[in-house]
């Protein structure tokens, strides 16, 4: 269709004020605003596949800018259109699930406005290769999400919120810093043709981008130790936010590293020794990340702080994925994992958000036997929590298992790479003992909460949603594997 | 080839129980009696695929269907393994799977929670003939994992219990560190083959280098030992034993513990050819054979008779398969055989206590005695688990025990045959012990007060079924090797040998001390426990400290965790942000006080008054000095005037130019001076 990336870009934006207008009356109203335009978002994103599947690669172009000599270049290929879909389905669950779960907090017109808003820059980050768009997309993303964690979080949710922004603003900072350079020494803003102006550039200015764009993407990916903010700002934040936080925000500096770092800038100095210890120094930290989220999780009492460590953990995965540059396997199993993630974690955080606002208690120890009085998210935790450890069957295991075929493929050339992947495969029972850990905290034996009231619908709607893509996605990967391979072998 | 229902059997015999499980919470909505009924149906229509399927081995039509494209890039199909091998195990866990869903349906008749119990049991089912069914090592895995899941849902299936959901946690986690060794070696076969068919990395595994496939070989055991709970990670299963009676007999030890012997089994052609390979499958076997032995022969847990007799019996058959150079051999063929028979009398071992518990509400023996005349049906069945588990002519065990016997004899290997020899002796022991603790003697105080009657009808037919193949299946030896292909010749007539005579009497050996212990009570077992053997007492106490050491471990891991989560996250990672923050504030506080306060502040000030104080000087400077020009002027003027008054005397018009010119030069002298 004509346009559609510009309108899966400028949608969400006209969804903001309409629903602040159309809202005044009831929350619902906006709600259903919102909803619509998010579900007609992702209708014009999918009408691209057939585009996508026969060129690898479709694109749209803008007059936009001409001093700096760049349009504004929408694209979509496999790995974007995989994540934006995803993205954009969280979003839509997230909506569903924010209508009871909200129900009794004030001033939501506003709530889902900034949802609309948020919806832009979250969807725009995958879809553009003008990197002053990205940029722009970026730093927006921080705006409606500091407002959405201070206004309806819990606790101090302000200080988790300033906490996020200022980690998060610092890492862009070095993310500019890198997008200045490389306009400076490209003259282009577009990431493909930046990539093949960048072979003729000085490659020790070139090592310093990237270690300023890895940097920069690291803090957002909350890779240990720059993972501080992470914690606080899942925990505090609203459970629909936090699924947008970790399903789809940190994530996005996972997909920027693949696709800036190591798609644009990587390949102008793969021939230098060096690189090859950026590459180790990614295995490393995501080792780091995988085992610390993995343990911390396993001592935490918080349900949300939990499953925020357990995020920590999986980007860790994703970080040592993305240490396998160029492995095709390695490379697939990232952004599959991604994909995966989004789906499991954003579901773990909404039963999260559902077992709280039920029991209106946050300490595991305090609950138990929940299991008997709320199947349905006992049921959908188990789904969610089995595909974060892995399980077969659900969603996680394929692509944790496409990461590790492309660890040991990578062993093959560097024996390094062997080591750090048996670790990968050892962490995974850490993962298994947490999700049981939680699992058996909050469901089984004995009750000690005596009153818990039945969960409200949309809650159960969107509940049941990501259930079954978490399955679907962990039976059948075969047709987003292909999407992405795609995209990657190109 | 017919496209009939043996076609799409070995798809359908795995996928429809997947599918029916997940129509049972469905079928819960018309009633109770809807559900069983639905469960039962699916577990009888199970039984017939699969058995539709033995025709198509004997008649040689060895054609797997075709496969499904299913994760692309790395080329992986979804696909089913027509041999008989895989059609050995779908049969057998067809059979008891049903045998046990029907047990079921009295045993569990009066519990709450139902739907998920005969959802898991489905699931099990399909899951566990999906993981012999795989033609492939991700396929196998994939349903190795999620046996392992409903292993961990049926032991908890009392989730009200603590020591039910602690157990189920222990079963998921050890049993997934051997996973995680065999995801290990399917990555390295993945890494150096590029490609997961079982066909064609049989095939292809002579390509891979020796070591590589050494490791491979070691990491495959380690999960099936694990999988199959032999040393050093068994503990796994007794701590099972807390799930409902049924699961324990279907799961624990008829079916999923039997996975780690299918994939030894499955791998043998790939890695017979590594002699410490062999060697250590042979070890491993007969040591845990005695060990767990000695295990069950010590325990006062009626359920821990037949948890460690599993363990055991396991033994034996990986004893046996460690024998086997190729999958022709007499080891492999006898390590399967054991395998069914062991199904049978352990599954009706299983079957037949599970009355036994339920009604006494305790699982200690010491607490037993005398039920023989309250329940003389069970009495009967425990009877014919004894003799077959013990292996007495002419129950199955006989037979495959022989068999295993044999095979180890013909390598000539002392120490393996003295171990697997004693096994036999210790596990005559331990059933006979069994017996006479529950069912002889008088009845004690405990049960004094519980009225003790038979099992139900449904229960006893259903172990009836079980006890009726320990019997019958001895016999089915010759069909049996035709069935796996095996090589050489089975002759019901050469079981009645010197060999035979040999075993019979290492029986009679480890009866005897039960005997004058246990029945004649000639012999006290307090003596046992004092003086040399109290050393032996305590380990078998402790089960050779493997659970102490291992929950030492644990117990440290969680201190460390714990310690980390509270140093280093609580108070390092929480705290840094702050700090800086908190440096951050101080400097540009301190700066405000110091340079704002001290400084900046008085700057505008400070500017001002000087200013002021030089722009005071300057105009007093240009003051004085105008006035003095004016002055000196005036006095010019003055001068002037008089040379002028003297000259003209009065004149007007010259007094008004003299002036006007004045003021014009004084204009011009002030329009310079600013």
């Amino acid at each position: 269709m004509i346009a559609s990336l510009l309108l899966a870009l400028l949608l969400p934006a006209l969804s903001a004020p309409a629903a602040y207008v159309l809202g005044r009356k009831s929350a619902k109203t906006a709600a259903n605003v919102v909803l619509l335009f998010s579900v007609l978002d992702l209708f014009f994103l999918l009408t691209t596949i057939p585009d996508v599947l026969s060129g690898g690669r479709y694109t749209e172009s803008y007059y936009w800018m001409p001093m700096l000599g760049s349009p504004l270049t929408l694209f979509v290929d496999g790995i974007s259109l995989s994540m934006a879909a995803i993205t954009l389905l969280l979003i839509i669950s997230s909506i569903l699930f924010s209508v009871d779960y909200m129900e009794d907090r004030k001033s939501l017109r506003e709530y889902y406005a900034l949802m609309g808003l948020l919806t832009v820059g979250l969807v725009g980050v995958f879809l553009t290769s003008n990197l002053m768009v990205f940029y722009f997309c970026w730093e927006f993303m921080l705006i409606p999400t500091y407002f959405i964690i201070g206004g309806w979080g819990y606790r101090e949710s302000y200080r988790a919120a300033f906490k996020f922004f200022i980690f998060t603003h610092a890492g862009a900072v070095a993310v500019l810093l890198g997008i200045g350079a490389v306009y400076m020494l490209t003259g282009d803003l577009d990431m493909f043709q930046a990539k093949n102006l960048l072979a003729a550039a000085p490659q020790d200015i070139l090592i310093w981008i990237f270690a300023a764009f890895t940097l920069g993407f690291a803090v957002k990916m909350a890779i240990v130790p720059l993972h501080m903010w992470l914690p606080d700002a899942h925990a505090e934040a609203p459970a629909p936010m936090s699924a947008l936080l970790s399903g789809v925000i940190i994530e996005a500096g996972a997909y920027a590293i693949l696709r800036v770092s190591l798609g644009t800038v990587f390949p102008s100095i793969a021939s230098i020794p060096v690189s090859n210890q950026f590459l180790y120094a990614l295995s490393i930290f995501g080792v780091i990340s995988a085992f610390y989220g993995a343990f911390t999780a396993l001592a935490e009492n918080d349900i949300k702080r939990i499953v925020a460590y357990s995020s920590i953990s999986h980007m860790g995965y994703a970080l040592f994925g993305l240490s396998l540059f160029p492995f095709a396997e390695g490379m697939i199993g990232t952004v599959l994992h991604l994909v995966n993630h989004a789906a499991s974690k954003g579901l773990l955080f909404l039963n999260a958000g559902a077992i709280m606002k039920q029991t209106e208690v946050r300490d595991i120890n305090q609950m138990g036997g929940l299991a008997s009085k709320m199947p349905l998210t006992a049921v959908s935790t188990a789904v969610s929590s089995f595909s974060v450890a892995g399980i077969p069957a659900f969603a996680c295991f394929m692509s944790e298992f496409l990461i590790f075929m492309g660890g040991f493929q990578a062993g093959g050339t560097d024996n390094f790479y062997y080591t750090t992947t048996a670790l990968m495969i050892v962490a995974t029972v850490f993962s298994l003992a947490y999700v049981l850990r939680l699992f058996w905290k909050v469901f089984l034996e004995t009750s000690k909460i005596e009153k818990v009231e039945k969960v409200p619908v949309s809650m159960s709607i969107s509940m049941v949603i990501l259930s079954v893509t978490v399955i679907i996605l962990g039976v059948w990967p075969g047709p987003i594997i292909e999407l992405i391979s795609a995209a990657v072998f190109s | 080839m017919v496209f009939g229902l043996e076609y799409y059997s070995p798809w359908l015999v795995w996928m429809l129980p997947i599918i029916s499980s997940l129509c049972v919470p469905l079928a819960a909505k018309f009633g109770s009696k809807a559900r069983d009924c639905f469960v039962i149906l699916t577990g009888i229509a199970t039984l017939i695929l699969a058995t539709s399927m033995i025709s198509g081995i004997y008649s040689g039509d060895l054609k797997s269907p075709p496969s499904i494209r299913w994760i692309p890039v790395v080329d992986i199909e979804l696909g089913v393994l027509f041999d008989p091998l895989s059609i050995l195990f779908t049969n057998l866990i067809a059979f008891v799977g049903l045998v046990v869903l029907i047990y079921s349906l009295s045993y569990m008749a009066h519990e709450e929670g139902l739907t998920r119990y005969y959802f898991f049991m489905l699931f099990f089912i399909g899951s566990m003939i999906g993981l012999v069914m795989a033609d492939n090592f991700l396929q196998m895995f994939i349903f190795w994992e999620l046996v392992g899941m409903c292993s961990y849902m049926l032991v908890s299936f009392w989730y009200k219990r603590p020591e039910a959901v602690k157990a189920g946690m222990k079963v998921f986690l050890m049993t997934k560190i051997g996973d995680i060794s065999l995801l290990a070696s399917i990555l390295v076969v993945y890494a150096d083959l590029h490609i997961l068919s079982y066909r064609q990395v049989f095939e292809r595994s002579e390509t891979m280098a020796l070591p590589l496939l050494t490791v491979t070989g070691f990491l495959t055991l380690f999960g099936a030992l694990t999988k199959s709970a032999q040393l050093p990670l068994h503990t796994w299963l007794y701590s099972a034993m807390e799930a409902p009676t049924s699961v324990s007999c279907l799961l624990h030890g008829a079916t999923m513990v039997k996975a780690g012997v299918y994939l030894i089994a499955r791998t043998q052609l790939m890695f017979s050819g590594i002699p410490v390979w062999l060697n250590s499958v042979a070890w491993a076997g007969a040591i845990t054979a005695l060990l767990g032995a000695a295990l069950a022969l010590h325990t006062p847990d009626i359920k821990g008779v037949p948890a460690y007799s599993t363990i055991s019996q396991i033994g034996f058959m990986i004893a046996a398969l460690g024998t086997a150079s190729t999958p022709e051999a007499l080891g492999w063929f006898a390590g399967l055989f054991h395998m069914i028979s062991h199904a049978f009398f352990q599954g009706l071992g299983f079957l037949a206590i599970g009355s036994i518990v339920h009604q006494l509400g305790t699982r200690d023996m010491r607490k037993m005695g005398g039920l023989r005349n309250d329940m003389p049906i069970t009495f009967a069945l425990c009877i014919i688990v004894i003799l077959a588990r013990s292996g007495i002519p002419p129950f199955c065990s006989f037979f495959s025990k022989g068999l295993i016997a044999s095979s180890l004899l013909s390598t000539g290997n002392t120490p393996l045959i003295l171990l697997i020899y004693s096994a036999a002796a210790v596990t005559f022991a331990y059933s006979y012990r069994f017996l006479v603790l529950t069912f002889a003697g008088e009845k004690p105080d405990y049960l004094r007060n519980i009225k003790v009657h038979e099992a139900p009808r449904l229960m006893s037919a259903s172990a009836g079924i079980l006890a009726a193949g320990c019997i019958i299946l001895g016999f089915l030896g010759e069909p049996l090797v035709r069935f796996l292909g095996s090589s050489f010749v089975f002759d019901l007539a050469s079981f009645f040998g010197p060999e035979s005579l040999l075993f019979l009497v290492t029986l009679l050996m480890g009866g005897l001390p039960v005997y004058f212990v246990y029945q004649r009570k000639s012999i006290s077992p307090e003596i046992l426990r004092k003086g040399a053997l109290s050393f032996m007492d305590k380990t078998l106490e402790n089960g050779y400290f493997f659970d102490p050491v291992y929950g030492r471990i644990a117990g440290r891991l969680t201190k460390f965790l714990e310690s980390l989560h509270e140093t280093v996250e609580m108070r390092v990672m929480e705290h840094a942000p702050y700090l800086v923050a908190d440096g951050i504030a101080r400097f540009t506080h301190g700066f405000r006080e110091i340079a704002e306060m001290n400084f900046l502040e008085r700057i505008p000030a400070l500017v001002a008054t000087r200013s002021m104080q030089l722009a005071i000087i300057t105009l007093g400077y240009f003051d004085s000095t105008l006035d003095k020009m004016i002055d000196l002027l005036a006095q010019g003027a003055a001068l002037h005037s008089l040379k002028i008054k003297k000259i003209h005397g009065g004149a007007l018009p010259q007094f008004v130019l003299a002036a006007v010119l004045g003021f014009i030069f004084l204009c011009i002298l002030l329009l310079l001076t600013f």
